[in-house]
């Protein structure tokens, strides 16, 4: 793997000017974090953390007030630092009079690709996203999750090193959500670095390496999931068929054990989305739903 | 997957890009639309025939024709200056606030590409609008200046002239009929369209509200006809009588400085109608003027929008 | 910050546009300079006319529609000249000319009506007095002149315009004044049109004490162009203005079978004109000592003899045997005589 970080901000300060005269909205104050390439990091926080800001100065769309963001080495507010980026907005808008395929050429057109190269690559997201069937639609007759789709192939159309998905999820079914989750963990198995946002804590917990917290413009806390998640001092046992003899077994052992106690036991619960998905796939279907996978 | 090369300050290529997307956007936006009440005035005109004006009142053909040109310009400059100025206002905060923007300026898109883009657009659409204004405009006149032609040497053999005469007068009249020096005019009104349309770009750049740019931009369209007053004042003294006061001076010299001379595009397009004599050499010298303009406010445009935050 | 960057980037366009502002004023005050002196730049629009100006004219001045402007407001008009809306009608085309000075037509046009057909009006409206009647017609006439001398300002090359001053003072239905009529066609003739050479020509025939100079502007418009000799009149005052006492000396005088191409047709020449003399004012000479002549001469019959028969009918061609009514082309040999001598 590279040493050249995939995105570094360092110190990152960011004010906008407030509603009062001569004051200041801090958005974000002197946040520093590094994603290694291939990582895959999530940036949570609630709303008006400076979560958003945080990803704009990452992309050059705003410039910090202080600090550095670099992408692979690269000055963000540099025009070269985007061309190994791809980028999901929140709510992305895209030109509605453009159809789906349009949309996808038009962006591949602004990261240089062109001819059969290009053609290829736009019949490749749509599938990969699932929008064969609405190629020829005009995006201004798209649904929410469709939007999102085709915000996902635009970004990852100049198959990116980077991709920044902000709310990547947001607005999208159970079905299509676990779809961009699978998409994601595909992506880092290609070794792509992604960052993302997201309100989805579950969601963020499957699939992230790295997760950095912000709250009211600083970065709380940051570190591997794990790390940041794991109760060290408590353990978590899930049995198949245990009896009832066995279970007064376990309870017997920690009762004598010093220092150690139950805390709770209870039947282990899968999710809501697994039992969801469960039952929308095999009824509708009778199949599983096929993996999609991101062609090298 | 080939890899993009490292970013040029300014792609000719993209910014052809976000032109043809521009150009698809306006097109599907209906905007040929308005093209068909201007056919039916161009064809209205064609038919149109001041009856009232009978013996010795009558209109002289040639002027006839002039009025002809002169409605037809008339309603071609309007035009295009006002969509120049609406369309442009439009595109730029209509990205910012459906947040296209963002999706483009992440990619590896320059802003000046992005401006650059945008505004020959805008002016793609225009000079399609022109054309098809042209032809209508060359076809109608065609007609009509047959019809007059027929007409005045009919009477004028019917009179008694002699050949010489009747030579000389269809000469008179075919002068004012869709001749190259008519196209002059045309491309006169493009010019300032594509002007209007850079000025109104500038104004988008760090105007907060699509209405306030259309507003300012369209006072700018009325001062940039009178701008070569305020500069004949400061050239010619005391030519017009009246001696300036300081106040005077200063007014005329800011006026003359910042706003651009529209006068020479409309003088340029009158003299076309009359059928005076413009030459190749007072075009190339107004697509001087309209390519230093554009020039100008479009890297004053850029100078704002390169650190505009989103 | 933002206030900051807002002033800085308000401060950066004004010194750009100031900065270039500076390099292109000369270059664009040259350009206009010369499009001036080929007349393709209007002038300014006068403080008078801008008075006087509807707003729907001002609108059209503002979004550079000066010449639209004028070409509807010309149409508009003809509304005032059906309803005899004289003063309306002459502010309207003080505004279509001050919008578009370059086009005579508006020229020609808006001095016609004054000069014309309001004139006209005012002489024949029986609402008034005949004295307020003259005034009015004479204030009418005066401001036609006024408007085509001011076209003349802007068209000074138009001589059209000066034609038609001279046919406006030398309406004989009108208030003729030959000594306005004259100078304005005098300003006319040089144009080279062979009927303004020949107006002004006419029109001193009729001013008493310019028959000299008129027998000398006879003669030079024969010698530049022979053509002239196709106009009746011309040849009637070829031969009546050499009988003025006063040119009796001149060597070689015109004749009657050098000018007509028969006597017939000399007589039919001289007769109308001798009805010109009476009715319109031109120079008599010897007109009715040389009709007496061709009517012993030819036998003309009593019913065309002016002398027992007065009439203000013409003689039409019908009446004769002669129907060529071609004239002489060929230029006469006394002509060619004092050519001759010239040039000696």
């Amino acid at each position: 793997m590279s040493d050249v970080a995939a995105v570094e901000v360092k110190n990152l300060v960011k004010d906008f000017k407030g509603p009062f005269r001569g004051g200041k909205v801090h958005a974000v104050r002197d946040v520093s974090l590094t994603i290694a390439p291939g990582e895959v990091y999530g940036l949570i926080g609630p709303n008006g953390s400076g979560k958003s800001t945080t990803m704009k100065a990452v992309l050059g769309l705003v410039a910090p007030t202080s600090g550095m963001c670099a992408i692979f080495g690269r000055n963000s507010t540099k025009v070269d630092s985007r061309s190994e980026v791809g980028f999901l907005p929140e709510n992305p808008y895209f030109y509605k009079h453009l159809t789906g395929a349009e949309t996808v050429k038009f962006y591949g057109r602004l990261c240089g690709m062109k001819g059969l190269e290009l053609k290829h690559r736009v019949e490749e997201m749509l599938e990969l996203v699932g929008l064969q069937d609405a190629r020829d639609r005009r995006l201004k007759g798209f649904s929410k999750g469709m939007l999102q789709r085709i915000g996902l192939a635009q970004a990852l159309v100049q198959d990116p090193k980077l991709v920044v998905l902000d709310e990547p999820t947001a607005g999208v079914d159970p079905v299509g959500s676990r779809e961009i989750r699978d998409l994601i963990l595909e992506l880092k198995n290609r070794g792509v670095t992604v960052f993302l946002c997201s309100h989805l804590l579950e969601q963020v917990q499957e699939i992230c390496d790295r997760v950095g917290i912000i709250h009211q413009g600083v970065l709380v806390n940051e570190g591997r999931l794990d790390d940041l998640i794991s109760l060290e001092d408590k353990t978590e046992l899930i049995l198949e068929n245990a009896s009832a003899e066995l279970m007064e077994q376990i309870r017997s052992l920690v009762e004598v054990t010093h220092g150690a106690g139950v805390i709770s036991e209870g039947r282990a619960r899968t999710t809501l989305e697994s039992l969801f998905l469960k039952e929308t796939q095999s009824k509708t279907t009778g199949v599983p739903a096929k993996s999609r996978r991101v062609s090298k | 997957m080939s890899r993009p090369v490292a970013t040029s300050f300014f792609s000719p290529r993209r910014s052809l890009i976000i032109a043809q997307s521009t150009v698809t956007q306006l097109v599907r936006m209906k905007v040929f639309y308005f093209l068909a009440p201007i056919a039916l005035l161009f064809l209205g005109l064609q038919f149109f025939d001041a009856f009232w004006y009978e013996g010795p009142e009558a209109l002289m053909p040639e002027q006839e024709l002039r009025m002809h040109k002169n409605l037809c310009l008339g309603t071609m400059m309007l035009f295009t200056s006002l969509f120049a100025i609406v369309s442009t206002a439009l595109l730029i905060p209509g990205d910012i606030e459906d947040r296209t923007l963002y999706t483009i300026l992440c990619k590896p898109v320059p802003r000046l590409d992005y401006l650059v883009g945008k505004l020959f657009g805008v002016i793609a659409v225009i000079f399609i609008a022109m054309v098809v204004m042209d032809v209508l405009l060359v076809a109608t006149l065609h007609f009509r200046t047959e019809e007059k032609l027929i007409e005045t040497t009919a009477y004028m053999t019917k009179i008694g002239y002699p050949e010489r005469e009747i030579e000389a007068g269809r000469a008179e009249i075919s002068a004012h009929g869709p001749t190259l020096l008519l196209q002059f005019g045309v491309i006169s009104h493009f010019l300032k369209a594509c002007v209007i349309a850079a000025v109104a770009l500038l104004i988008s750049t760090f105007s907060t509200s699509t209405l306030f740019t259309i507003a300012t931009s369209v006072m700018i369209w009325i001062i940039g006809a009178f701008q070569s007053i305020a500069r004949d004042g400061l050239f010619n003294d005391a030519e017009f009588g009246d001696v300036p006061t300081w106040a005077d001076k200063i007014v005329g010299t800011l006026v003359s400085l910042i706003f651009p001379d529209f006068q020479l595009f409309e003088a340029i397009s009158d003299g076309a109608a009359r059928a005076e004599d413009v030459l190749p050499a007072d075009m190339a010298q107004l697509a001087g003027l309209s390519v230093l303009y554009v020039g100008i406010y479009v890297v004053l445009s850029w100078f704002v929008f390169s650190d505009k935050e989103f | 910050m933002k206030r900051f960057k807002t002033i800085r980037n308000l401060l950066v366009i004004a010194g750009g546009l100031v900065v270039t502002g500076y390099l292109r004023m000369p270059v664009e005050q040259r350009f206009t300079e010369d499009l001036r002196e080929r007349k393709i730049v209007q002038p300014r629009i006068e403080s008078d006319a801008w008075s006087e100006m509807g707003q729907t004219s001002l609108a059209g001045t503002f979004g550079g529609l000066r010449t639209v402007m004028a070409s509807m407001l010309s149409l508009n008009a003809q509304s005032h000249f059906e309803e005899n809306e004289w003063y309306d009608l002459k502010k309207d085309y003080e505004v279509i000319t001050a919008l578009d000075p370059y086009n005579a037509f508006y020229w020609s046009h808006g001095g016609w009506h004054i000069g014309y057909n309001a004139a006209s009006w005012a002489r024949s409206n029986r609402e008034f007095s005949p004295a307020r009647r003259r005034i009015m017609e004479m204030d009418f006439l005066e401001a036609g002149d006024e408007f085509y001398r001011k076209g003349l300002k802007y068209l000074p090359e138009e001589e059209s315009l000066w034609f038609e001053i001279g046919s406006m003072w030398s309406n004989e239905y009108k208030r003729p004044n030959f000594e306005r009529a004259a100078e304005a066609f005098e300003k006319a003739r040089d144009s080279g049109n062979p009927v303004y050479r020949r107006r002004y020509l006419f029109t001193i025939a009729r001013i008493p004490g310019r028959e000299i100079e008129a027998y000398e502007e006879v003669i030079r418009l024969l010698t530049e162009n022979p053509r002239h000799l196709a106009v009746p009149t011309f040849r009637c005052l070829l031969i009546v203005l050499p009988t003025n006492p006063k040119i009796s000396d001149i060597e070689i005088k015109p004749t009657i079978d050098g000018v007509f191409r028969t006597r017939e047709k000399a007589y039919q020449d001289l007769f109308n004109y001798r009805q010109r003399v009476l009715e319109e004012g031109f120079y008599a000479g010897n007109i009715d000592g040389i009709l007496l002549n061709l009517i012993g001469e030819l036998g003309v019959p009593d019913e065309l003899n002016p002398f027992l028969n007065p009439s203000s009918h013409r003689i039409h061609t019908e009446h004769w045997r002669e129907s060529d009514d071609q004239p002489k082309a060929q230029v006469p040999d006394w002509m060619l005589k004092k050519k001759e001598e010239g040039a000696r």
